[in-house]
């Protein structure tokens, strides 16, 4: 406050009145010029001769004492204009000094309730977000009239605003309080404090702010980095320049808590009748360590296994569950542990699709004179090995194709397409392959002699766009001239799944594959692309990259033995298998999400006309419409609020009806037209961690530089002022409403002072009324206008008689 | 507008020099827009003989008594004998006002419709007689139906100068006592008097079997009161000044104005007479034909 300040006016010392624009209090010496110029036009007056003198001195006589009280007042308001007027711009402001004679300063309070999956967490009375709503209803029960409350919430990915219109009323707030629910959700701090600032800026709601935080002020949420895109501490700067930021802990501190914080099978593809293994992990979060937890896992509903675990503090424990599913088809598989004090972390479901069959399209790019010769003999050789005596009853179902026949193909029936030494790539063929992968499906290029790079690069690789995971930059080495005999795989970092089976076993000769030519590829910065494989030379062997929801991989040698003799080595055939599988693990990888996450599909063109149905894991189901497209159709599901299995029911129409489709080997219903896809749906792991974010980072980092007031409970003496607006700002405000009404009075006062003076006390009606009423302003606004509407009308209507009636009475007489 | 009917507009007639014109103007056009008298159920029937006397109109002289008795006799026929006309004009000081809106004074716009009366009145071959008065009788004409005697009339009007008070009630006692003869009484007046006293005269004369008919003239502001600014207003008749805000001051003005009017119209309708306001804004055929109509009532119930 700069402004002049008188301190201890009255007997008691209870107010400490000034001015913010002190000098300005000189323009009260306008509140004279009425007066000045009510004495002069006592002298300034016209002059006339009149006859009717004898009407005149009796009307004066019998009036001058009304007409000198009306003079009077309407001097007075004409004063008062001005002096209001003077007195608004001088800013008066009047503050406290004791409790009992403070202002009463309405406020406009924003509770943020933390709805995070965390606040479910049992405390000794209720959980943490029935002790949060117990906050948030006391802070509106202390609610004077007048004060408006806006209630938000802090979740993930549901809406923040519950009560997003300052609400004036308990009886509207309350019930609202009560239907909070807890999400499943991580607490996403950015999109309540965004909506804050918006409602903030909200003009219809009380000056003075309050938001208030209700939270376990968990560090995953309040760390400061919960959303990368979002700049918390600046909405949070933005907030204090509007509002005072109370924080109030509902929690109690404690951060014991046990949770699966991943599930996941090892194997890519997990076939039946053979042993699938699936990994979970368990962490301790609390301090002290937990021994023998029963850890259980289940699959399709019913307890298959169980392991007692021991937990040590902190740490995360890592169990296998050897488990072999007997039929193909869509499985559900859920790892639990006993229930502790935060329930929703305690189970993890996993969408398990077993399939007995990985469908591989083999495209031949040069056909030889003997089969041997085929670019792609050996691939299908080593894909489906049958001899004369015994036919080949593998999971892998390779079928050749000429690379003519490409695009006759309907791709969506295979889960590989493995692509040896074709030569030229057409757009068209292109366009099918980059579909089909982003659909999930896998693409092998092996190279070879009749490949042309320009190609390639310009229609497969696009600048890193398309679905070849580098660029060809020419070949290497010499098959028809061995004379250097040749390049050999580098076989010291066998890290990835594809040449992970190698890994510890040197006898198996990777390393002694030679290579007498290859294509030397190219990877660029920043690109998705991995090394799988390396030649001694150090340039790619084999490079890989997700393409969508599939996986495309690159031999940058060829599939047959024109350039190496690796096709016939006997590491050829597990590296072949291993490499279609992860190709082909596309199609099952994306069916795990996290709360809050939309699930979605991607269907290749021929999908057109399908229908879907959700089941969830409440048991409810929920139709969803498609996107159709022109080659695919996506199917989008946004309401994963709860964890669990979730069954999505794909029903193509008769007409397109198939078999089978290659998306999902899941039980066939009624006549192959619909299929099931499960998907898995858990909670974040990381709300999990309990542990509160230290009054440290909330200073520096997340609260940086806001002023905030932190507090453990909600007390009646909370009722303060907010920092950022002076105890009494508004007054000016009313002064100049006051003003201007009596602007509006004047005239008509001085036109007819009867019907002026009704409109004048019944604007103090309105005032009093508004000052006593502060909850129900619009009525007394409404009040208001009717009465002052009302008033104008009756005199409008007096004024009209009295304009016709001279004329009306001198007609009478002349008649 | 036709064009007789200008001759009705104050405005108009206060262009034109001479009220014996304007008179004569507003009566033409009065009875061409009427296209029949308003007297025409007057007879002019002969009645008796008089003997001559000098300053008599010659036409009237009967020649054949003349031829046989050799003494000059005059005519006298039925409407002379029983209608005498006397127009009463107030000429004091607050006759004078005239608004700044109006064209003409009260006095004025009084002359016109005597002057148009007494036109009328002598076409028709009756008398007329007029008397002036403010605080005293300053001029009084006997009735007589020449024609001469309507320049006399006129003439006495144009000379009259507003001055001084009124004080109807002695006046009209006074001029009761002067007008013996029973006939037509037709005040032209503001009546800005005591009631009480106004209505004594009067009653003087209905007591004399005056037939009495009231023209309260007056002017548009002093109904109207159009006044807006602080003013501060002066006494016509008395010396008296008011300073007032008009705007306050209006209701309660007009509220005793128009109870004024109602007393007085009041009054007039108990004592049996004629009364017509008449404001100085509205054409002269209105106050014509106001008092002329309720004439021909009378006359008809009579």
């Amino acid at each position: 406050m700069t402004g002049l300040v008188l301190r201890n006016l009255s007997a008691n010392g209870l107010l400490a009145f000034g001015f913010a624009n002190p000098w300005l209090l000189c323009g009260l010496a306008l509140g004279s010029i009425p007066i000045v110029i009510h004495l002069l036009s006592r002298r300034a007056y016209r002059e006339t001769d009149w006859a009717a003198m004898r009407f005149l001195l009796e009307a004066a006589r019998k009036n001058s004492r009304r007409m000198r009280l009306e003079q009077l007042i309407l001097l007075a308001v004409r004063t008062l204009i001005l002096l209001l007027a003077a007195l608004a711009f001088a800013e008066p402001l009047v503050e406290a000094v004791s409790p009992q004679a403070r202002p009463r300063t309405l406020l406009h309070r924003l509770i943020v309730v933390d709805s995070s999956f965390s606040m479910g967490a049992r405390m000794e009375a209720g959980t943490r977000f029935d002790r949060a709503k117990s906050v948030a209803r006391q802070i509106v029960a202390d609610s004077q009239p007048g004060d408006a409350v806006s209630i938000l919430r802090i979740a993930g990915h549901t809406s923040p605003g519950v009560i997003r219109e300052p609400a004036f009323e308990q009886d509207v707030v309350l019930p609202e309080i009560d239907r909070l629910q807890l999400t499943d959700e991580p607490g996403d701090l950015a999109p309540a404090l965004a909506e804050a600032v918006e409602i903030l800026a909200d003009s219809r709601a009380p000056r003075t702010k309050e938001v208030i935080f209700l939270s376990d002020f968990q560090r995953l949420t309040w760390g400061g980095d919960t959303s990368a895109k979002s700049d918390v501490p600046a909405l949070f700067r933005k907030i204090g320049e509007k509002a005072k930021i109370v924080l109030i802990g509902v929690g109690d501190g404690r951060t014991d808590n046990v949770a699966v914080t991943s599930l996941a099978a090892v194997d890519p593809i997990v076939l039946p009748d053979r042993p699938a293994r699936l990994r979970a992990a368990v962490r301790n979060f609390g301090t002290v360590p937990l021994p023998a937890v029963r850890c259980e896992l289940y699959a399709d509903n019913y307890l298959v296994a169980f392991k007692p675990v021991d937990l040590p503090a902190r740490e995360e424990t890592v169990v296998e569950f050897p488990y072999e599913f007997r039929r193909s088809g869509e499985h559900a598989v859920e790892v639990r542990l006993p229930a502790d004090r935060l329930a929703a972390d305690n189970r993890r479901w996993l969408s398990v699709p077993v399939t007995d069959q990985i469908r591989v399209l083999v495209v031949n790019g040069h056909e030889g004179g003997r089969p041997a010769e085929n670019a792609s003999h050996y691939v299908r050789t080593v894909l489906a090995p049958s001899t004369a005596r015994e036919s080949w009853s593998g999971a892998t179902q390779p079928k050749v194709i000429n690379e003519a026949d490409l695009t006759a193909e309907d791709l969506s029936k295979f889960d590989c397409v493995f692509l040896c030494n074709i030569a030229l790539v057409t757009r068209t063929e292109a366009d099918l392959l980059q579909a089909y992968a982003e659909a999930g499906g896998g693409i092998v290029f092996a190279l070879g002699d009749r490949v042309k790079p320009a190609n390639y690069n310009a229609v497969l690789y696009r600048d890193g766009k398309g679905v070849l995971p580098a660029m060809l930059e020419g070949p290497i080495g010499n098959a028809r001239d061995p004379v250097h005999g040749g390049y050999t795989f580098d076989a010291s970092d066998l890290s990835h799944p594809i040449v992970a089976p190698f890994r510890g076993n040197p006898g198996a000769g990777l390393d002694r594959v030679v290579t007498l030519e290859y294509m030397q590829a190219k990877l660029t910065a920043g690109s998705p692309s991995r090394v799988a494989l390396k030649f001694s030379s150090g340039d790619p062997a084999i490079i890989e990259r997700p393409v969508g929801r599939g996986r495309s991989v690159l031999l940058t040698i060829s599939a047959d033995v024109s350039w190496s003799t690796w096709p016939v080595h006997p590491t050829f055939p597990p590296m072949i298998h291993e490499t279609v599988r992860y190709a082909a693990e596309g199609r099952w990888h994306q069916r795990q999400y996290l709360v809050g996450e939309p699930l979605s599909c991607t269907l290749t063109g021929r999908e057109s006309g399908i229908t879907v149905a959700i089941k969830l894991p409440d048991g409810s189901e929920q139709t969803i419409r498609p996107l159709v497209g022109e080659n695919r159709t996506d199917i989008n599901f946004a309401a994963t609020i709860h964890p669990g299995i979730y069954d999505m029911a794909l029903e193509s129409p008769p007409e397109a009806a198939r078999p089978q489709a290659s998306t999902s080997s899941g039980p066939v219903k009624s006549a192959s037209a619909v299929r099931h896809e499960f998907y898995a749906v858990n909670v974040d792991p990381r709300e999990s961690d309990l542990e509160m974010v230290d009054e440290n980072t909330l200073r520096t980092s997340t609260l940086a530089g806001v002023p905030y007031d932190r507090r453990s409970d909600w007390s009646h003496e909370s009722r303060e002022l907010g920092a950022s607006e002076p105890a009494t700002s508004g007054l000016s405000r009313w002064l100049l409403v006051a003003m201007l009404a009596l602007l509006l009075v004047e005239p008509l006062l001085a036109w007819n002072f009867r019907q002026g003076f009704v409109v004048l006390c019944s604007l103090a009606v309105a005032g009093l009324g508004f000052l006593l009423l502060p909850g129900h302003p619009r009525y007394a606004a409404v009040f208001a206008v009717l009465l002052g509407g009302g008033l104008l009308a009756v005199a409008g209507i007096r004024w009209w008689r009295g304009v016709q009636s001279p004329r009306s009475k001198v007609q009478d007489r002349d008649r | 507008m036709d064009d007789y009917r200008k001759y009705f507009d104050p405005q108009t007639l206060a262009k034109l020099a001479g009220l014996d014109l304007k008179a004569r103007l507003i009566v033409e056009g009065y009875l061409t827009g009427l296209h029949k008298s308003p007297y025409s159920g007057f007879s002019v029937e002969f009645a008796e003989h008089r003997e001559y006397s000098p300053g008599d109109d010659v036409r009237y002289v009967d020649w054949k008594v003349y031829g046989k008795s050799d003494r000059f006799y005059l005519k006298r026929f039925e409407e002379e004998t029983n209608f005498a006309c006397h127009i009463l004009l107030d000429a004091s000081a607050s006759m004078a006002y005239r608004s700044r809106g109006a064209a003409v004074s009260k006095l004025e716009y009084a002359e016109y419709v005597a002057a148009a009366v007494a036109h009328l009145v002598v076409r028709q071959q009756d008398a007329v007689g007029l008397a002036t008065f403010n605080t005293t009788v300053t001029k009084f004409l006997r009735p007589s139906s020449q024609p001469g005697h309507l320049k006399e009339l006129v003439h006495v009007m144009e000379q009259t100068v507003p001055a001084g008070e009124t004080a109807l009630g002695p006046i009209f006692h006074d001029l009761a006592e002067r007008i013996r003869k029973r006939g037509l009484v037709i005040i032209l007046s503001d009546l800005f008097d005591d009631p009480a006293g106004l209505m004594s005269g009067l009653k003087h004369f209905r007591h004399r079997r005056h037939d009495v008919s009231v023209l309260q003239i007056i002017d548009p502001a002093e109904q109207d009161f159009p006044f807006d600014e602080p003013t501060r207003f002066r006494g016509l008749e008395q010396l008296v000044e008011q300073t007032a805000e008009p705007r306050s001051l209006r209701r309660a003005y007009q509220r005793e104005f128009e109870d004024f009017l109602r007393e007085v119209r009041t009054r007039c309708g108990d004592l049996r007479m004629d009364y017509s306001l008449v404001r100085t804004d509205h054409p002269l055929d209105v106050a014509l034909r106001a008092f002329l109509t309720r004439r021909m009532q009378r006359v008809g119930r009579t």
